[in-house]
């Protein structure tokens, strides 16, 4: 039986995302933020809020949170004391995780790409170019084998962008849980002290107890 | 010298149980209400009996939404 090889070029669309799998990633890193923020802004009422062009801040006018930076803490944030023009007390830079996976959702070319896809409500797709080697038996015809050759083409970048941003935002998910429930605990603690409580905490198992004591005349 | 006690319990999923001890009146359901406001969400309130007569013990259980 003699055989003869013939080669093929096909090609095919790539689907890299959906396009509401991206805008709900931003979303939802947004949302971690803001509701950690609020819980965090509601602990410490007295402090102020500001928004310059170097970012966010959390003012202490009063310098009475004496405990802001460890709830913030607890909460997943970082505090940096920083000094602005015209404010009086202590100003605190805020940082947190999520700024900088949303960053990396804003500066990527190729992550860029697929939001703008995502926005105008499309599946971001790239053409690739599949090389196929066919054995064919001459007299016959017939296809004996066939095996790919591999792809060609753009879409290995933006699906390891993608992928690289996935693993990330798995992460950041994984530690938001716990971030929520140990800033839970901090507001506790705080606003339990400050009503004149004394605190404990023990562990019991996956649960945590948190035993408050107060004693009246 | 009267001892007010709270017991705050969080689970691995973030649901929390808040109990109060030792408190008389509506003191147990507004010392929890300072204590837990903006924490949670409330998703159930369990009143014991002693509540009804004066002489009040509350029990609260919250749910924290993560």
């Amino acid at each position: 039986m003699s055989t003869k090889v013939e080669c093929q070029i096909k090609t095919i669309e790539i689907k890299v995302i959906e396009p509401q799998e991206i805008l709900l990633a931003e979303k939802q890193l947004k949302e971690s933020f803001v509701e950690r923020f609020e819980k965090l802004k509601k602990c410490f009422p007295s402090c102020d809020v500001l928004d310059t062009k170097e970012g966010l801040h959390i003012i202490d006018e009063l310098g009475i949170a004496t405990t802001l930076k460890e709830v913030a803490s607890a909460f997943g944030m970082v505090l940096t004391e920083t000094v602005l023009a015209n404010v009086k007390g202590k100003a605190y830079r805020i940082h947190d995780n999520s700024f900088a996976l949303l960053e990396m959702l804003n500066s990527d070319t190729y992550l860029l790409q697929m939001i703008e896809s995502a926005k105008r409500g499309e599946a971001f797709t790239i053409s690739e170019t599949e090389k196929i080697e066919r054995r064919i038996e001459t007299t016959t015809g017939k296809e004996v084998s066939r095996k790919s050759l591999g792809l060609s083409g753009e879409s290995k970048p933006y699906i390891n962008a993608f992928n690289l941003f996935n693993l990330a935002l798995q992460e950041f998910n994984t530690v938001n849980k716990s971030n929520m429930i140990n800033g839970t605990v901090a507001m506790v603690e705080t606003r339990a002290k400050k009503m004149g409580y004394t605190v404990q905490k023990k562990q019991n198992g996956q649960q945590l107890e948190i035993v408050l004591v107060r004693m009246q005349g | 010298m009267k001892e007010n006690k709270i017991i705050v319990k969080i689970n691995e999923n973030g649901e929390i149980e808040a109990e109060t001890f030792g408190m008389e009146g509506v003191d147990c359901v507004d010392e929890l209400n300072r204590l837990m406001r903006d924490v949670a969400t409330v998703t159930s309130n369990i009143k014991k009996p002693e509540y009804y007569k004066n002489k009040i013990t509350g029990t609260n259980e919250v749910k924290n939404k993560l």
